[in-house]
């Protein structure tokens, strides 16, 4: 199946593209927009990106596997990134980790079997200040920071997460 | 111009100059793996860092430009020290498996590590896994592992070929030189990626495992895959050519050859004529040489010198093309109809790859004063059709698309000599007297490519089997029926050759002239 | 309490939107700026003393005077909001909190030099800030403030967001600038500077977010105004971020100057009960850290360069006694390996084998030599690669080896870490006997 944007996607894409004399330089936050869209960026969306920016598909792929936040296999519907850096491991930030690995029951790295989460550990991610913290990458693209989290308070916070699971696409779906 | 001192020696040379080519100016080496000649410089290896008094930390010779009055030293302690510790910092995610390394013994990473590290490895965790034995294209192999993220071989396919196929995927000490997937490492000049490669990460599927390189002679020749002839080190075992290999030359092919042209030294060990044969049977060159001689004399005796057809090959050393000028025109004589053979034009680019697949037309041009006249491989089908030939004498096998209606038209003449370094299929069959003749690779000559750059090809090894040059064969033909050829050395040939063609004497190369960059 | 300037209005309710920002005098210097040519703008620059407040402290007014006067040249303005050097969280309230501040100070900044595009170069990770900047411009160009003849005064400047998406080493200016051109972010060689050859191969200023937001101040109030809030070469109020093992973490404005033991005291809220200082690194993680006899010193590039570490981003981060300097040090090994970009040798595998052996140390599997091995591989990547990322591995991993030598000998004598886990530590390569 031939990939395409959606109406509203097209529209940002062209947005992104006039902000550039060329279309290389919108590859990164084109990138992110295709993700958002077709849950993670498979050789199948670095070639559409290609594709529609005219580049030769060696530099997506160079480009797409520097950057951490592109997904090259999909992810769980919720993808929790724990903060492990400086401020968040003196504050608790492994402990929090932990337990989200005891609680979805897989490690870090992984992807529960419904891919409702997939949980990993990242580098600073400037909230040093409300350590421990973690970043939510939903399925549809959005990113949310939890910060201040008391690990002793692991299970409200994701009951807070479970509730808007239903709401969200498959990434092994979305194309 | 800039003049600054390198260890000590005082040297001048141009605005622009890196430091590491200043220093080769004043006899330094600077080590280096990622820096080529031929490409641009990212700097990223750290091999070539150099020290510049005044200048607080150790610069890369590959990318600094001299400065007047700089004073640099490449040999210094803090340099050795750096050096060393790049080194150790290659070696640390490197497999060291050059026992089974097809690249062992011409490694820049192992003669680098002899020259300056040579201490044990103080690396005792686990190393990076990479992809090993990875299949980047249809010609060339990948080793991740091994590879040291030079980009020597991705620069090759930007800045050269401008395809493209290459970069890294992934970032730090996981990065991997990849193709997008679906799209392979199959440019026209892929393998040029193995001879920029600095270590072995990228292998040739054809030569790897084939043979240790150190049991290898280079000779120094050319390519007779089209008439750009580029220049290559023809790598030898006993012999039998095992590969080729471009050699600098920036009058012709720079540092490069298109992949055809390197795997057509296949063809030097393949389906060679090895003896004389009569009538299909084994013969010495004493009687072949009598017996071409007396069925030739007696075609032209009985049909005269016209109903000769005497087929050149552009693919034969302008000697041996001068002695077969002297040939037809003395042993065959006045009227002989001439004709050239040669493989078909075929496909062209804009950097080497020329569409005449023949390495010596314009030698062919200069010896016989222009070629008009001189019908090609599908004119002589005509005349064997037409029946205007009794006899048929032919240097070589290459005959192209008119191959067939030639075959076909040489079963009705009363005489076919073939002269020839390669059996030709049906042309062996076909002829009553066959002259096994030497390839490039196993004589001396001279070959003049499309831009009239005249160039040599030396002796690699002696003839297989009964093979002679070509010259030397006309001579022996052209003795036996009487007529001596005045030559006992190629050098005579070739002055007599250059007098009469005015064509310009094979100039040094510019390898010889001056030491090429370091590649 | 001093006069707040950069963090005037994080206390103000959506101050992020125009119409709040315009009540509270926002954009009002900006016929001021206008008034003023370029000469007199790098003058009153060079006045406030301001340095660049990415962490290498570059005097800013300095750097404007190396770009490019010549007005037919395309010239852009990079704002690097990469904010990911750990410790490090001040930019972002800036963004989200007072985006035009930062916008008004691209526009002024884009009059001084003659800039016609901008890009605000943001770590992906910080959707929020992204958000917040996206709505700011769009408000700030239907109010004229940016676009074709801002003002009436013939400056035809476009500012654009651009969303990164994750690697620190964008942080590096240009690294940064590689990837606003779609490329990893690999830093160039240099020379040239960007000022010179910059993105899209044109004369490029780039500048911290921090750095930006002060310029309508120092414009409004006078480079002298600003240099008079702080020490000698170090001028203005500053943004400081306090973490680690303390009563009450956050961004804080101070001036210039300003010891550590005040910040810890008087805005952090001391350390946490039952902690003890142990020690701070005063910048990020790639400062030297230091030890609490250096609480007084003040907070200057070249103050805390006397200190033995560097000013950095000046958001600091305490530690108490229950923290492993063994252990910490592998962790920002990990980070530094982590974010390598791997372009050039010394970095890419010094940073990872150096995680290595100090990991093995910690987990109580080191050997004697590896103290040694440690101190021979930095040296080996100090000052020998393309950018500052492999420095900034080594001097913190020298700073931790020199000032708690005896921890790190301990844990190689008695085979075992003698702190409290932070649970397990990933990523644990066992050495191999």
């Amino acid at each position: 199946m031939a990939l395409e944007f959606s109406d509203k996607s097209e529209d940002k894409f062209n947005e992104i593209v006039a902000r550039y004399p060329d279309t290389h330089a919108a590859l990164l936050p084109v990138l992110l927009l295709a993700q958002s869209e077709f849950g993670w960026v498979s050789v199948e969306v670095m070639d559409y990106v290609a594709t529609r920016l005219n580049l030769n598909p060696a530099k997506v792929l160079s480009t797409a596997t520097f950057y951490t936040m592109y997904n090259k296999q999909p992810v769980g519907k919720c993808h929790i990134q724990v903060c492990t850096t400086l401020s968040c491991a003196l504050n608790r930030g492994y402990e929090l980790l932990e337990l989200f690995e005891d609680r979805l029951e897989i490690n870090v790295g992984e992807t529960t079997h419904d891919y409702g989460y997939t949980l990993s550990e990242v580098e600073c991610l400037a909230a040093c200040g409300t350590a421990p913290m973690f970043q939510v990458t939903w399925s549809d693209g959005e990113i949310e920071y939890f910060e201040d989290i008391d690990p002793d308070k692991i299970d409200g916070v994701l009951e807070k997460l479970n509730a808007r699971l239903s709401d969200l696409p498959d990434t092994r779906r979305m194309h | 111009m800039p003049v600054l001192t390198i260890n000590g020696t005082e040297v001048e040379v141009d605005r622009g100059t890196t430091l590491l080519k200043a220093a080769a100016v004043a006899g330094y080496e600077v080590p280096h793996f990622c820096y080529h000649p031929a490409l641009s410089s990212p700097a990223n290896c750290r091999m070539c860092l150099v020290e510049v008094e005044g200048a607080p930390k150790l610069m890369p010779g590959c990318y600094n430009q001299v400065n007047d009055g700089m004073i640099v030293h490449t040999e210094s302690d803090r340099v050795k020290r750096a050096r060393k510790a790049v080194l150790e910092f290659i070696l640390v995610n490197h497999p060291v498996d050059c026992p089974i390394c097809d690249k062992a013994g011409e490694c820049k990473l192992q003669d680098y590590y002899f020259a300056y590290d040579a201490q044990e490895s103080r690396m005792r965790a686990e190393k990076q896994h990479k992809v090993k034995v990875y299949p980047i294209g249809p010609r060339v192999v990948y080793d991740g592992e091994r590879c040291i993220l030079c980009t020597r071989c991705i620069r090759f396919c930007e800045e050269i070929t401008g395809t493209g196929e290459l970069t890294l995927a992934d970032r730090g000490d996981k990065a991997e030189v990849r193709t997008f997937p679906g799209q392979d490492l199959d440019n026209d000049y892929s393998l040029c990626t193995v001879d920029v490669c600095p270590v072995g990460a990228l292998t040739s599927r054809d030569f790897r495992f084939k043979r240790r390189v150190w049991l290898l002679t280079s000779t120094d020749s050319v390519c007779t895959g089209c008439e750009m002839g580029c220049n290559i080190h023809l790598d030898h075992f006993r012999n039998t050519t095992e590969r080729y290999r471009p050699r600098y030359n920036p009058a012709v092919n720079d540092y490069w050859m298109c992949d055809d042209g390197r795997l057509s030294y296949k063809a030097l060990n393949e389906g060679r004529l090895e003896h004389p044969m009569l009538n299909g049977a084994q013969a010495t060159w004493h009687t072949i040489a009598g017996a071409a001689a007396s069925k030739l004399a007696a075609v032209i005796e009985k049909n005269g010198a016209s109903s000769v057809g005497f087929v050149i090959s552009p693919q034969a050393t302008s000697e041996d093309l001068f002695l077969a000028k002297m040939f037809a025109e003395t042993a065959i004589g006045e009227g002989v109809r001439l004709f050239i053979n040669g493989n078909d034009p075929g496909s062209s680019d804009e950097l080497l790859i020329r569409a005449d697949k023949n390495p010596n037309r314009a030698g062919a041009r200069l010896v016989f004063g222009g070629l008009d006249g001189v019908g090609d491989a599908s004119a002589l089908a005509d005349a064997l059709e037409a029946g205007e030939l009794e006899a048929v004498y032919m240097m070589g096998t290459e005959l192209g698309a008119a191959r067939g209606r030639v075959e076909a038209g040489l079963d009705d003449v009363g005489l076919f000599v073939l002269q020839a370094a390669h059996q030709g299929g049906v042309l062996l069959d076909a002829a009553h007297v066959a002259l096994p003749a030497a390839t490039h690779a196993e004589k001396r000559g001279t070959f003049v490519n499309c831009d009239a750059v005249v160039q040599t090809v030396d002796q690699a090894y002696p003839p297989n089997a009964d093979a002679l040059p070509d010259w030397q064969i006309f001579m022996k033909v052209a003795g036996a029926m009487g007529h001596k050829l005045p030559f006992t050395f190629l050098r005579q040939i070739q002055d007599r050759m250059f007098e009469a063609s005015e064509a310009p004497e094979p100039e040094e190369t510019a390898t010889e002239e001056a030491p090429a960059p370091a590649e | 309490m001093e006069e707040k300037y950069l963090s005037r209005h994080f206390g103000i309710d959506k101050a992020y939107n125009l119409d709040v920002y315009e009540q509270q005098g926002g954009y009002s210097t900006l016929p001021k700026a206008f008034a003023m040519d370029t000469d007199a703008i790098i003058a009153e620059m060079k006045k406030s003393n301001l340095r660049g407040r990415g962490g290498a402290g570059f005097p800013t007014g300095v750097k404007w005077g190396f770009m490019p006067r010549d007005s037919d040249v395309e010239k852009y303005l990079v704002v690097n909001a990469d904010e990911g050097e750990p410790g490090t969280f001040k930019d972002r309230m800036i963004m989200e909190l007072d985006p035009h501040r930062l916008i008004e100070g691209c526009v002024m900044t884009a009059w001084a030099l003659g800039l016609r595009t901008g890009y605000i170069f943001v770590r992906g990770e910080l959707q929020l800030a992204i958000r917040r900047l996206e709505v700011a411009i769009k408000q700030a160009y239907e109010k004229g403030y940016l676009g074709k003849n801002v003002l009436g005064k013939g400056l035809d400047f476009d500012l654009y967001v651009h969303s990164s998406a994750g690697a620190y080493i964008c942080g590096e200016e240009t690294g940064l600038i590689e990837g606003l051109e779609g490329k990893p972010g690999q830093p160039r060689m240099k020379p040239p500077f960007p000022a010179i050859v910059g993105v899209f191969n044109k004369p490029t200023l780039v500048n911290n977010v921090e750095t930006i937001a002060a310029v309508p101040f120092i414009l409004e109030h006078g480079g002298e105004h600003w240099a008079s809030m702080g020490i000698e070469r170090n001028g203005g109020p500053k943004l400081y971020g306090l973490s680690g093992h303390i009563n009450k973490p956050g961004v804080y404005e101070a001036p210039s100057g300003i010891t550590v033991r005040e910040l810890l005291e008087r805005f952090g809220g001391g350390m946490r009960e039952g902690s003890d200082l142990k020690a701070f690194i005063p910048g990020g993680s790639s400062c030297a850290v230091l030890l609490p006899e250096s609480l007084d010193a003040q907070m200057g590039f070249e103050t805390l360069r006397e200190a033995g570490s560097s000013m950095g981003t000046g958001c600091i981060t305490f530690m108490d006694q229950t923290t492993c300097m063994v252990r910490l040090s592998a962790r920002l090994a990990h980070f530094y390996h982590h974010e390598s970009c791997g372009q050039c040798t010394p970095c890419r595998e010094g940073t990872g084998w150096a995680y290595k052996v100090l990991n093995a140390i910690e987990a109580g599997q080191g050997t004697p030599d590896d103290l040694a091995l440690i101190q021979d591989m930095i040296t080996g990547i100090a000052g020998n690669t393309i950018c500052a990322h492999g420095d900034s591995l080594v001097i913190p991993v020298r700073s931790y080896i020199e000032k708690f030598g005896q921890e790190f000998e301990d844990h190689v004598q008695n085979k075992r870490c003698p702190f409290p886990r932070w649970r397990k530590m990933r990523n644990t390569q066992r050495m191999s006997a």
